[in-house]
């Protein structure tokens, strides 16, 4: 089983640029509305375990929540014999490149003058960019390694979307890119994102419903508790 | 279509342009709808402006405010 | 380097490729702004691939989708022979409103069909408006050959479908040509995906069509304005075409009284001819009957003077027009009244749909296919000859018409 985790992929946008391969045969929202607000940490903790992680999450506090590690034994992964995740949140995050990303995200917004904004704007985004060509390498390793399980998570259309949501340019770019990975995959695979994308002038807030598609059924609204069972 | 929602004041100061460029632009807008050279040298300053105005990336402070307290919501600017 | 600007417009559904065909010319003669090229360059970098053509079609297509270049009727790009202009509108019916009225200067088109398609409904309506304009300069090319393995056969089906049905509405292709679009075949570069094909690539084809004439080297047609009785008798017009000099042997239409030019004047200033464009005043050697409408001539090489005429009108009057109705109309300078013997043919100006055949009325908005007839012998041009004296428009108290003169008697 392979997973196609993509953070803050916008089902209106998968549909506005006909992304064929992120849409495959079933797609449609997750329900995510059990959560007080859509937060990346808590909906992947959720996902993850199959139970709705909010409280405990929160209760880490906002720095140390992004250093969540759960248990493989706590996840539906345990279920697999040589199960391979990429820098899933909650997970095996990348903490370091991450913890960069929010810093410039602050710096960004300290910031006076345009100019300066503009320079920690395309700064953020080049340590996104560049990372996201790591995963993507990382990723098409991972597909010819026979695993029986592997979880890609790309983070690019978060976190660039958050400052550049409304480049169109840009962004259609990105989901172009992301359609193309999903072209590359050879077995059957389920694409899935935490929440979507909604725009605030150039900017990019969370949406409030996140994305699936599979090839073999449409699982209709699901919540993101609910993958561990469906996946099976 | 040419100077849509464009509402200026009805002041108008004078500039000079060398005669050689009128004419040119007298022969370039023959066929087209502009009436005067003048009509056209003003829709063509008033876009070169607009552009330089309103770079692609326009946003309001609002916006950016707006943004930065859902960021901080979502735990991203501890 | 030619010095003037072929114009150009490229017809077909915007399904078959017109506008990948568009954004292939530009990219192919590197005619796209740099910046925005380079915006995309950096992005495919960022993403870790090469830039391709498909990536700049949907930059442009999002500019046009997000209204940016709504604008904008005119595309510009450059071969080393010659500069282009496609002309171009996003709304259909503003391009067939210039197109018929004249307003637009096509002196070529590109006709686009789908290989897969073939000739469809939809060719033949976008071929009916090409026929309209009777323009002599037509490309007709057969897209997205990638599409059916860039066959040969395929090819050859489509291009003889074709022609037959615009022999039937008189348009006579000067190329057919097989090409992809979206892969660059045969636009500007000879690719090897098509052996069988030799010839020209749709640039070559195009730097090989002529622009219009040069104003000046035309015949004279000086259109009479007003004529005024000082201390001589001044005839005052407009040069539309030609050159009209001092000491010219000239005749006037309809009469057809000849006669020599004796001056040639310009307000405030000394001249001994005036060029195509100049608004100016002449006097003649004899007395003639002469009255605003007139079209002075050289010999050689006559307009038309007749009172039936074939055209195609655009009706732009909310009041629909009824058969049997008397209009004012208009050209150059002449004004008769005139009723419309026949409507020939009515199209919908956005659909291009034929509406119907001998019709008894035109609405507004439509287009239509008509023999006029003018209580008075009019001066008056094939438009694609000449412009000036080949458009013209009908009116009631306002012009409710622009057309242009495709056929004379």
């Amino acid at each position: 089983m392979i997973i196609l985790a993509i953070d803050a992929l916008e089902y209106t946008l998968v549909e506005e640029f006909n992304c064929t391969n992120l849409k495959q045969k079933f797609y449609g929202k997750t329900n995510i509305k059990e959560f007080s607000q859509p937060r990346t940490m808590v909906l992947w903790s959720s996902f993850m375990t199959g139970k709705n992680m909010e409280k405990e999450i929160l209760a880490r506090g906002d720095k140390e929540m992004w250093n969540t590690r759960i248990d493989l034994k706590e996840t539906f992964f345990n279920r697999f014999r040589d199960p391979k995740i990429i820098d899933l949140p909650g997970f095996n995050y990348e903490k370091e490149q991450h913890a960069k990303e929010r810093v410039l995200l602050r710096n960004y917004f300290d910031a006076q003058g345009n100019d300066e904004k503009n320079k920690i704007r395309t700064e953020y985004n080049n340590i996104a960019f560049e990372h996201h060509r790591r995963v993507k390498k990382e990723f098409n390793e991972a597909l010819d390694a026979r695993h029986d399980f592997v979880l890609g998570y790309f983070s690019l259309a978060d976190v660039v979307g958050h400052l550049n949501f409304g480049n169109r340019m840009m962004m259609k770019m990105i989901y172009k890119d992301l359609d193309e990975i999903a072209g590359t995959i050879k077995e059957s695979f389920i694409v899935l994102s935490d929440h979507g994308m909604e725009k605030v002038g150039i900017f990019g807030d969370h949406s409030n419903y996140g994305f699936w598609s599979t090839d073999f059924e449409d699982i209709g609204n699901p919540r993101i508790t609910e993958f561990g069972r469906i996946i099976k | 279509m040419i100077s849509e929602g464009r509402k200026m004041s009805k002041e108008y100061g004078e500039i000079k342009v060398p005669k050689e460029i009128i004419q040119k632009i007298k022969e370039h807008i023959k066929d087209t709808e502009f009436k005067s050279v003048d009509e056209y040298v003003i829709f063509v300053l008033e876009e070169v402006i607009s552009d330089e105005e309103e770079p692609e990336e326009v946003f309001s402070e609002e916006d950016e405010k707006k943004v930065k307290e859902r960021l901080k919501a979502l735990g991203y600017l501890s | 380097m030619t010095e003037e600007k072929l114009k150009f417009v490229i017809v077909g559904h915007v399904d078959h490729g017109k506008s990948t065909l568009i954004g292939r010319l530009l990219y192919d003669t590197h005619s796209l702004p740099e910046g925005k090229i380079e915006e995309i360059k950096q992005l495919c970098e960022s993403l870790g691939k090469d830039i391709e053509f498909g990536y700049i079609m949907d930059h442009l297509e999002e500019e046009r989708d997000q209204g940016i270049t709504i604008d904008t009727a005119q595309t510009f790009f450059s071969t080393e022979k010659r500069d282009y202009v496609i002309i171009d509108a996003p709304g259909h019916v503003e391009f067939v409103k210039n197109m018929i009225s004249g307003a637009s200067q096509a002196e070529a088109a590109v006709l686009i069909v789908d290989a897969q398609e073939g000739v469809k409904e939809q060719t033949k309506r976008h071929a009916y408006i090409l026929g309209m304009l009777g323009l002599s300069q037509v490309i007709a090319v057969i897209n997205k050959m990638d599409l059916v393995a860039f066959g040969q056969e395929r090819f050859e089906t489509v291009k003889k479908d074709l022609m037959e049905f615009l022999s039937n509405i008189n348009i006579k292709p000067s190329y057919v040509i097989p090409i992809s679009a979206k892969n660059g075949d045969f636009i500007a570069s000879k690719t090897g995906t098509m052996d069988w094909y030799d010839g020209p690539t749709v640039l070559e084809a195009l730097d090989t069509f002529r622009t219009k004439e040069n104003a000046n080297k035309k015949p004279l047609r000086f259109v009479v304005q007003d004529v005024y009785s000082f201390d001589k008798r001044i005839i005052a017009g407009r040069v539309e075409s030609g050159i009209i000099r001092k000491g010219d042997m000239i005749k006037v239409l309809p009469t057809g009284e000849k006669t020599r030019v004796k001056s040639v004047e310009e307000y405030l200033r000394n001249v001994t001819e005036a060029e195509a464009g100049k608004s100016i005043g002449i006097t003649t050697e004899d007395k003639l009957f002469i009255d605003r409408g007139n079209v002075i001539v050289s010999d050689g090489d006559m307009p038309a003077v007749t009172s039936r005429i074939k055209a195609n009108v655009f009706w732009m009057d909310r009041t629909p027009f009824k058969k049997g109705e008397s209009l004012h109309f208009r050209c150059a300078t002449q004004e008769v009244n005139c009723e419309i013997e026949k409507i020939c043919r009515v199209i919908n100006s956005s659909t291009l749909e034929l509406i119907t055949e001998d019709a008894t009325e035109i609405n507004n908005r439509e287009v239509a296919s008509i023999i006029i007839r003018t209580n008075k012998p009019v001066v008056v041009e094939n438009f694609n000859k000449m412009e000036e004296l080949g458009r013209f428009v009908l009116g009631r108290e306002d012009t409710c018409a622009g057309g242009i003169i495709t056929e004379l008697e």
